[in-house]
């Protein structure tokens, strides 16, 4: 996965101290930044979905915007916000149902984050998770089987070098040690995913209004109907 | 069991003259800052059997050691301060052998305060080859000493030794800590000794995860941590099951402090918790005020605690005072407690159900309903700590290393008073 280019120098070796000193800070500096946008595209091969978002992170205080493109079971889903317990769904079409029932034109359903059976939940978890309160700890990244450098590479117009942390995740940063993108892959379900990461620093995020919310469990009928998880 | 009761001697290696391009020539002192600017400047010229002797002055600077048997030691312990800043990864990383850190206060690091790498430790001392003596082939650094230092609101571990062996960590003050004070992780034999420190106020005091053989924490103060001493066997690291730290004549107060910083999904309010360890030997310490257990054998990570032995200990005012809880007990056999002081135990009776003068095992093993504690504050807001005893005028006549380590002879060690 990534961007070939002629600035890429393969040469992959176990990490040395400093490179797993440097790893092992990647999330809580992320932490430390506050938030950031990210792009984020994953694949659920098993299924053949796939689903793409462009988000607005806060991490430090757990809230998320983004706009949603998707195949498969989550396609219905065009915007979500999320905080540390409940997402919160944009989806046109039970908007269009409800306000032909007479109940108002409500633009978000409130339901609890549910990672086990929710792609889109999944993708947000891997947002979220890139963000620590407190750093790693580095010799156990050094001698983590797979961890290795793996390359220095060209990624939106600078240099960067590619670290394997562990077998499942790939870490691409910039020359100062920041995170410009997440490679991972769940082997369970056989699902990469790749997160880019911008504009990194704070990030206003104000959820819904309370009025503009519904829950869940008023609309179950319909909500299961058209978002087929 | 087969406990070994006197520590193996560590390497003499006080060396005051040493080879250099084939001519001999005297260990020095190199001054910080009036013969180098920095500590790593000094470290950098020093030689084996040198002393680093630092002045009073905040270094702001990460130390990486890779000359074999120096020492770094500071003029004063509560003047001379290394200070990360809260950027800074390490304070002091040795990766070489026998090498002391003295008479210093490192504190505000993104990680360890002081760390010895066992890892990385081959190439630093010309050792082409993983000693395959060492478990499971890993890397080892063999010798190390911290004596008066104080290390507090690191982000990781205040003194942390990985893959080492033959050690000595005493007369040092840790707090702050949101993982532990003192951790000595991943080693067999260990053959470390802990002794006359004081943790307070970390999310552990000491945690020792597949820390084998040969480990003392003795004659040392845990209070006011989320828990005090924590042997532990994870997965995460190699050498898994820990076996065998003799926890001795120590003070374990009141380790149930929502004011320490807590370690992700930690638990708390514990005194001595044996996670998954085995033939642990845990003796005449006192342990008071502990909210939920004074001293606990609990499963932890698949792994199962087993020969462990609690004899002799005082325990008051703690939640239980003698706690045993290893779900699907299969494999948690010889395990007992006896001649302790205490009050309330879970099983109940359990120097009865499980003495150690007896083969009876215990069949019905109690739930254990473990809360993990609230969230605490961040550890880079919690106060400096008040100066500590610096270093004795005569210790600035050793040369540089870690010396010998001591004999440790656990029967002569009373129960605190």
């Amino acid at each position: 996965m990534g961007c070939g280019s002629a600035a890429t120098v393969s040469g992959e070796r176990p990490l040395t101290f400093d490179e797993a000193s440097e790893l092992s800070t990647v999330q809580s500096n992320n932490y430390k930044t506050s938030g950031a946008v990210v792009e984020v595209n994953s694949s659920f091969l098993s299924s053949g979905a796939t689903l793409s978002m462009r988000a607005t992170v806060d991490w430090q205080n757990h809230k998320g915007h983004a706009f949603i493109v998707a195949t498969g079971p989550e396609a219905e889903v065009l915007e979500v916000y999320w905080n540390e317990t409940t997402v919160f769904e944009r989806i046109p079409a039970i908007n269009g149902l409800l306000s032909a029932r007479g109940e108002g034109m409500v633009e978000f359903i409130a339901r609890p984050v549910d990672i086990e059976r929710r792609q889109l939940d999944r993708a947000i978890a891997v947002v979220v998770g890139l963000a620590a309160k407190t750093p790693d700890n580095p010799v156990l990244i050094q001698q983590k089987e797979d961890s290795a450098f793996v390359r220095t590479d060209a990624h939106r117009g600078e240099t960067v070098r590619v670290f394997r942390y562990g077998s499942r995740t790939v870490y691409w940063l910039s020359k100062d040690g920041a995170m410009l993108r997440f490679e991972g892959n769940s082997t369970a379900l056989n699902a990469p995913i790749v997160v880019d990461v911008f504009e990194r620093g704070k990030q206003v995020i104000d959820l819904p209004d309370p009025t503009n919310i519904v829950s869940i469990e008023k609309v179950r009928e319909i909500y299961d109907a058209l978002v087929g998880v | 069991m087969n406990f070994k009761w006197f520590a193996v001697m560590g390497p003499l290696i006080s060396v005051l003259i040493v080879a250099s391009c084939g001519k001999e020539s005297e260990a020095r002192t190199i001054l910080v800052p009036e013969e180098a600017a920095t500590i790593s400047e000094a470290v950098a010229q020093a030689r084996t059997g040198d002393v680093v002797l630092v002045s009073a002055g905040v270094y702001h600077e990460s130390v990486t050691v890779d000359v074999p048997g120096i020492t770094i030691r500071g003029i004063d312990r509560n003047t001379v301060i290394l200070d990360g800043q809260d950027d800074l990864l390490n304070g002091v990383v040795v990766v070489a052998n026998d090498v002391a850190v003295e008479n210093l206060t490192v504190h505000s690091f993104l990680q360890n305060g002081v760390l010895f790498n066992g890892v990385d430790a081959a190439d630093s001392n010309g050792e082409s080859d993983q000693s395959s003596e060492y478990g499971a082939g890993d890397a080892v650094l063999r010798g190390y000493r911290v004596s008066f230092v104080t290390a507090y609101n690191n982000g990781l571990y205040g003194i942390y030794a990985f893959a080492s062996t033959e050690g000595l960590i005493e007369h040092t003050y840790v707090s702050g800590h949101p993982d532990s004070g003192i951790y000595v992780g991943q080693c067999r034999p260990c053959n470390v000794v802990i002794r006359e420190v004081t943790a307070e106020s970390n999310a552990i005091g000491y945690y020792g995860t597949n820390a084998s053989g040969g480990v003392y924490v003795i004659q040392s103060v845990f209070r006011d941590n989320r828990l005090g001493v924590a042997p532990n066997s994870q997965k995460a690291e190699l050498l898994a099951p820990q076996q065998e730290t003799f926890v001795v004549g120590n003070q374990i107060l009141d380790n149930d402090n929502v004011m320490a910083p807590e370690v992700p999904e930690g638990f708390i309010g514990v005194g001595i918790a044996v996670g998954g360890g085995t033939e642990n030997l845990i003796i005449r310490n006192r342990v008071t005020g502990n909210s939920i257990a004074g001293i606990a054998l609990i499963a932890l990570n698949d792994f199962l605690p087993a020969r462990n032995q609690i004899r002799d200990n005082a325990l008051t005012r703690n939640g239980t005072d003698l706690l045993f809880a290893a779900d699907g007990a299969d494999g948690a056999e010889g395990n007992c407690f006896s001649g302790n002081e205490f009050d309330k135990s879970i099983p109940e009776s359990i120097e009865v159900v499980m003495a150690c003068d007896s083969t009876s095992q215990l069949s019905d093993v109690p739930e254990l309903e473990w809360e993990q504690g609230p969230q605490g504050p961040d550890y880079r807001t919690l106060p400096q700590p008040p100066p500590q005893p610096s270093m004795p005028s005569s210790w600035f006549e050793n040369p540089g290393g870690s010396g010998v380590r001591p004999i440790i002879d656990i029967e002569s060690i009373p129960l605190p008073s």
